[in-house]
């Protein structure tokens, strides 16, 4: 599933991030990369913009942008 | 080829620069690291205040004398990686691999160990001499990570030392220890492979497992998720931040400008007064006088006048900044912003528009994205800066009594409208197809700290100070020796100012006809000179309109009150030639005056300084020292259509020269050209379509605005082929570096 589409507290393994991703470098020096846990913090209303938790980092980013991360194995 | 023979060339420089005892040092780090903190708490001087070469990302560098040795510290711009896909790695990659320096200090927030590790990686295996600090060691452990700080040392194979860089002791001890440890120059193999990473996917695999077993963790919530949860609650969010916008722009400006009346008395006196008696004495000519004292004195006094809003506004911002709310803001803002094309982070200077649009367009730096910045510069000078509130106020009280604030409160709404209208429209021509990016970092909270704050903001206004006085002082001299040259009968004078006879003023009424469309009658040229003199700083309008109209009375012989004679009587006193005492008096005044405006904060519950709009014509008056005199002549001017469509065109016409300055810095001369055109033209536009439709009824003037409303976006489409040709050969370079 998509990482946008996880909800506010739950968390998932990032699978892969798409290569058409335009913020694909800036995230992978962020550390989002395959097999990291990425964590949803905060989405404002509508949904955008996102706050997630990868590793230490608080990142805030736009829907689109983590719509083309995949992640699995949601948790809480 | 060439890039080659530069490595070389610089290996040689620095072999022969190792001989004299300066050790340089590259200080570098993600930004929020701590890096600039460190370099705050160690360097003693900031002395070198400049740019990278060919880009606007600042350079500063400091020096100190420690344990007998000269350090020089170079503080590299904050990156995440040393991959070259900004500005700022680009810089940071480059003079990691070719610069000129003997040891970096890699910054590491420790709290966050393993995303700051991948710059680290990086540097050691592209650099040399890699000193590691772990800064923010006590939030760390607050947060209950415990760092093997030996294990770590042990697995990159460099020195690795704890540090709490805000701290004097911690940083100094630091330092020293890392300086010690660099004499021994022992060789040390790293615990990991770092030459075999790959790719940075492979670089994250090797530090999730370091940090697996150098960092021990407790589950403890941070004070940074405790504050998260209040700041960014469902319903306190909002409220939260329009309260800490208000607070900045409060005291920005509001303490700010009790600092005004100070810089403007005192450089006024001892710049253009005291100089100019004493140029006299010294026997220059009149012509020379003019030139240094009226000329270029007068552009110092008037950047001078600009230092303390511009100054608070930085130290509110630096305040914002350092506690890492401002992210938060920037999170809290994409929302709207993001329907204008642009990017949470860039609400934060369109908000310091409203106080001074010169840090506004300085702030644009934070922008990742240059469409983003650029937008941003295009849309700043609309959000209504202080300066112009004078204006407002003045012509409020002749025209619209009680209904001032509402008034003035549209004319910032129309300001507001017209930045979203910039906004879509850039959005549409010179930015097509350009998203906006939003992906920002939230740092932790930490208690912004007083010492960084003033640093910080003083090394800020220094460099605004640099660039805008270059500037400013050559336009303003030209202004300044226009308005004082007058020519007569053939015979050139001086000594003409805001009178009828000076340059400027022929000017003026050779532009009045211009602003016949929206109002301003060719009887009514005051009006249309005060147009030029804003050029300076828009409150200068309110001077020049007031000595203006005191003059043509003057002359028509229809003084009538005592107010007004008094008036005529206090502009024209002439600067006594036999007066060369250095100003003490003046330099008095001034500090008086800061007394006067501190008093005047809290006495007038002057929350935005919008109280003064509302208040009676002898109070405005008296604020804005002119004499009551000046309502008659407006009221016989302007009608009150006249006057709104004035005061438009003031709003949004040609942004002040210290402005021109910045935006040059910051986009170059061909976007700077198209914003002056734009804003001008955008303004003609404005006040004559509302003064036509709401008085004027010329379908004439009418359909003139309409067409030019069309040139402009003509002339953005045009402009839209030349930047992207520009941008195109930017990206060539950046190509072929890669």
């Amino acid at each position: 599933m998509k990482a946008s589409e996880l909800k506010e507290g739950e968390a998932g393994i990032i699978k892969n991030i798409e290569s058409a991703c335009i913020q694909k470098d800036k995230m992978i020096d962020f550390g989002i990369v395959n097999g990291a846990r990425i964590m949803i913090l905060k989405k404002l209303a509508f949904g955008d913009p996102i706050l997630i938790k990868i590793r230490e980092t608080l990142v805030a980013l736009r829907k689109k942008d983590l719509s083309c991360v995949n992640v699995e194995g949601v948790d809480e | 080829m060439s890039k080659f023979d530069k490595k070389n060339c610089c290996c040689d420089k620095s072999d022969e620069k190792s001989v004299n005892s300066e050790l340089r040092i590259a200080i570098a780090g993600n930004p929020n690291s701590g890096k600039t903190s460190f370099f705050n708490t160690v360097a003693k001087r900031s002395n070198r205040v400049g740019n990278w070469p060919g880009v606007t990302v600042e350079k500063i560098e400091g020096s100190v004398k420690f344990k007998g040795r000269n350090l020089r510290f170079i503080d590299l711009p904050g990156t995440y990686s040393l991959s070259p896909d900004t500005e700022e790695q680009k810089i940071a990659e480059d003079f990691i691999k070719n610069g000129e320096y003997d040891l970096i200090f890699s910054i590491v927030d420790a709290s966050n160990l393993a995303r700051n590790l991948l710059l680290t990686l990086q540097m050691i295996e592209k650099g040399k001499n890699v000193v590691v600090f772990l800064n923010m060691i006590d939030i760390a452990k607050k947060n209950g990570q415990i760092i093997d700080v030996q294990r770590l040392s042990d697995a990159l194979g460099v020195e690795v030392f704890p540090l709490v860089a805000v701290n004097k002791k911690s940083a100094f001890s630091a330092l020293e220890a890392a300086l010690l440890s660099t004499e021994k120059k022992k060789v040390r193999e790293a615990g990991i492979d770092i030459k075999g990473i790959r790719s940075v996917e492979d670089a994250y695999k090797i530090i999730d497992s370091l940090c697996n077993s150098v960092v021990k963790k407790s589950k403890r919530e941070s004070m940074t998720d405790k504050i998260d949860r209040v700041v960014l609650n469902k319903f306190a969010a909002i409220p939260i931040f329009l309260l800490s916008m208000y607070a900045v722009f409060w005291f920005a400006i509001n303490v700010g400008s009790v600092f005004i009346d100070f810089f403007d008395i005192v450089f006024g006196a001892i710049f253009v007064d005291w100089f100019g008696a004493l140029l006299l004495r010294i026997g220059s000519p009149e012509w020379l006088k003019v030139i240094l004292a009226d000329g270029i004195g007068a552009g110092i006094q008037t950047v001078a006048t600009f230092i303390p809003v511009v100054y608070f506004m930085f130290l509110m911002m630096s305040i914002l900044e350092d506690s890492g709310y401002m992210s938060r803001a920037a999170f809290l803002a994409d929302k709207v912003m993001k329907r204008i094309g642009l990017p949470g982070t860039s609400f934060v200077p369109l908000i310091v528009g409203f106080g001074c649009t010169v840090p506004a367009i300085m702030g644009t730096r934070v922008l990742s994205s240059r469409s983003d910045k650029l937008k941003t510069i295009f849309m700043a000078p609309f959000m209504s800066c202080g300066a112009r509130l004078p204006v407002y106020a003045l012509f409020c009280a002749a025209f619209f009594g009680k209904f001032s604030g509402l008034v003035v409160f549209s004319i910032y709404l129309v300001g507001v409208f017209a930045a979203i209208l910039t906004g879509l429209l850039l959005k549409k021509t010179l930015f097509k197809g350009k998203g906006s990016d939003f992906f920002i970092e939230l740092p932790q909270y930490h208690f912004p700290r007083a010492k960084n704050i003033f640093k910080f903001s003083g090394i800020r206004l220094k460099f605004f100070l640099k660039k805008a006085t270059s500037v400013v002082v050559i336009a303003v001299a030209i202004l300044g020796v226009m308005n004082s040259i007058g020519v007569s009968d053939g015979k050139v004078s001086f000594g003409n100012e805001d009178s009828q006879g000076s340059l400027l003023t022929v000017m003026g009424k050779g532009i009045a006809p211009v602003m016949k469309p929206a109002g301003i009658e060719e009887e009514n040229w005051p009006a249309a000179v005060a147009l030029f003199t804003g050029l300076f700083a828009k409150e200068a309008i309110v001077g020049t309109i007031n000595s203006l109209y005191g003059q043509l009375d003057s002359e028509d012989g229809a003084a009538t009150n005592v107010a007004m004679a008094n008036d005529i009587a206090e502009m024209e006193t002439p600067i006594e030639v036999a007066d060369i005492g250095f100003p003490i008096e003046a330099i008095g005044e001034g500090f008086v005056s800061i007394w006067e405006n501190f008093v005047g904060i809290f006495t007038s519950a002057d929350l935005l300084g919008a109280g003064m709009v509302a208040e009676g014509q002898d109070v405005v008056a008296e604020e804005l020292e002119t004499g009551t005199a000046v309502f008659y002549h407006l009221q016989r001017n302007f009608t009150g259509v006249q006057a709104y469509a004035y005061l438009l065109f003031v709003l949004l016409y040609f942004p002040c020269l210290a402005v021109v300055g910045a935006t040059r810095k910051e986009a170059g001369w061909f976007l700077t050209v198209l914003m002056i055109f734009y804003t001008t033209t955008l303004a003609w536009v404005v006040s004559v379509l509302f003064y036509q439709i709401a008085e004027g009824h010329n379908f004439l003037y009418m359909g003139i605005a309409l067409i030019l409303a069309a040139v402009i976006y003509g002339v953005f489409k045009v402009s839209a082929l030349v930047i992207g040709r520009q941008e195109v050969a930017k990206q060539h370079i950046i190509e072929e570096t890669k």
